[in-house]
């Protein structure tokens, strides 16, 4: 069947029987208060374009430089990438690894994973490979840290106003905006609508 | 909405845990919507949390003891730990950034430990305590969690921008490589624990 109208809560077990959801509104357990489903507004179409536009804002953040450094007639700057390329060059492989995956591989899987599903999925076409592809996206979607990483720009800005001349560069804004985006995006997809998509193609 | 007063398992259901698929015990160990394998309950829990909980305290003591970063001005080399970066903040009475780095870096992780710690008690010891507000301490380790690694990335912009030899240059320490592993053992901890053990000691009762 394509629709599984009873479903365990994930985090206490009990058994439900979902009602059709009206949009916009989500079912929560009644023992535990956890979202069992939700119905976001827009459905699949208007996840599709919020995932482009993160996409879009990602590709911006990493083009051009988040911070600007002048300090004695020397100056400097960083992007996402080149911050975790700073760290191999110290010689701290493990600490790069911590730093370029939360920050910029699993984000750009995630919002991959997401376009690689949904733009066939509106179309009406089936994704090649949509099982392995949502289950990574799943997977995934709980290691992206790009929020905390512009709370580390704000902090790493605060920290050298006073010694030097820091200002933002135009990736700053692009990240502020990607953070919104993106989160956003997740709100707007539920997996089980997708689940059941992938079981209804052909 | 209709619920039933047990749960999944007691009714020989097992609930996918990627798609949310239910499935009856019988129809074999892969969901057969999305092909996962099927558990009942995580499996080994219990051990798996207790094993992480206890790597990540173990990792704490490098974590805080060695540096997170070295700021070198003028030849001379600074080292800073986590506390002291706070301690920084405070002397340049930026007092918000001293807080919320206080926040991520001490008082998550230690709250994430002991929370976990505590419900992992709770369930072996089959306390029917309050379940819901156990449950809502479970959902916020999960939500908070990955906050703490604002250091870490905070550590790591300072390495890559102030990169100017004999005026100023911040190297990063190991001690963020310690800290940014405990973060990893807590999250792993709170992904191993399957909160719907808080709730099956209430329903062995009934």
């Amino acid at each position: 069947m394509a629709t599984s109208p009873v479903v365990a809560c994930h985090e206490c077990d009990l058994l439900h029987r979902l009602p059709p959801l009206v949009e916009g509104k989500e079912a929560l357990c009644t023992r535990c208060g956890a979202v069992l489903r939700r119905n976001p507004r827009g459905g699949l179409n208007s996840a599709l374009a919020l995932f482009l536009a993160a996409f879009l804002l990602f590709i911006t953040t990493n083009a051009f430089p988040l911070l600007e450094l002048h300090w004695g007639g020397r100056s400097g700057s960083c992007t996402l990438f080149s911050t975790a390329l700073a760290l191999f060059d110290e010689g701290m492989p493990v600490l790069a690894l911590m730093v370029l995956l939360p920050s910029l591989l699993f984000p750009l899987l995630v919002y991959g994973a997401a376009l690689w599903l949904l733009l066939p999925l509106t179309l009406k076409r089936r994704p090649w490979h949509g099982r392995a592809v949502m289950r990574l996206f799943q997977a995934l979607l709980p290691l992206g840290m790009i929020g905390v990483y512009l709370l580390g720009v704000l902090v790493a800005m605060a920290k050298l106003m006073d010694m030097a001349s820091v200002h933002t560069g135009p990736a700053f804004f692009a990240l502020g905006a990607l953070v919104l985006v993106g989160d956003a995006a997740q709100e707007a997809l539920e997996p089980a609508l997708v689940w059941e998509r992938l079981e209804e193609a052909p | 909405m209709s619920a039933t007063s047990l749960g999944a398992a007691r009714h020989g259901r097992i609930s996918c845990h990627v798609c949310g698929r239910l499935a009856r015990a019988e129809e074999g160990p892969r969901c057969p919507r999305c092909a996962a394998a099927l558990h009942a309950r995580k499996p080994d829990s219990i051990a798996r949390t207790w094993a992480w909980l206890i790597t990540a305290v173990i990792l704490y003591i490098p974590a805080n003891l060695l540096p997170v970063m070295t700021v070198i001005r003028l030849g001379r080399g600074e080292p800073s730990t986590i506390l002291a970066g706070v301690r920084t903040l405070i002397e340049a009475h930026l007092w918000p950034l001293a807080l919320l780095i206080f926040f991520a870096s001490v008082v998550v992780p230690l709250l994430k430990i002991t929370i976990l710690g505590f419900l992992l008690i709770s369930v072996q010891r089959r306390m029917t305590w309050r379940p819901r507000d156990r449950t809502l301490l479970y959902r916020l380790t999960e939500t908070f969690g990955h906050w703490s690694m604002v250091d870490l990335f905070i550590v790591a912009i300072l390495a890559a921008l102030v990169d100017m030899e004999a005026l100023a240059t911040i190297r990063p320490g190991a001690g963020a490589t310690w800290f940014g592993a405990v973060v990893i053992s807590t999250m792993l901890a709170a992904r191993s624990f399957d909160p719907r053990l808080i709730w099956d000691a209430g329903e062995a009762h009934d």
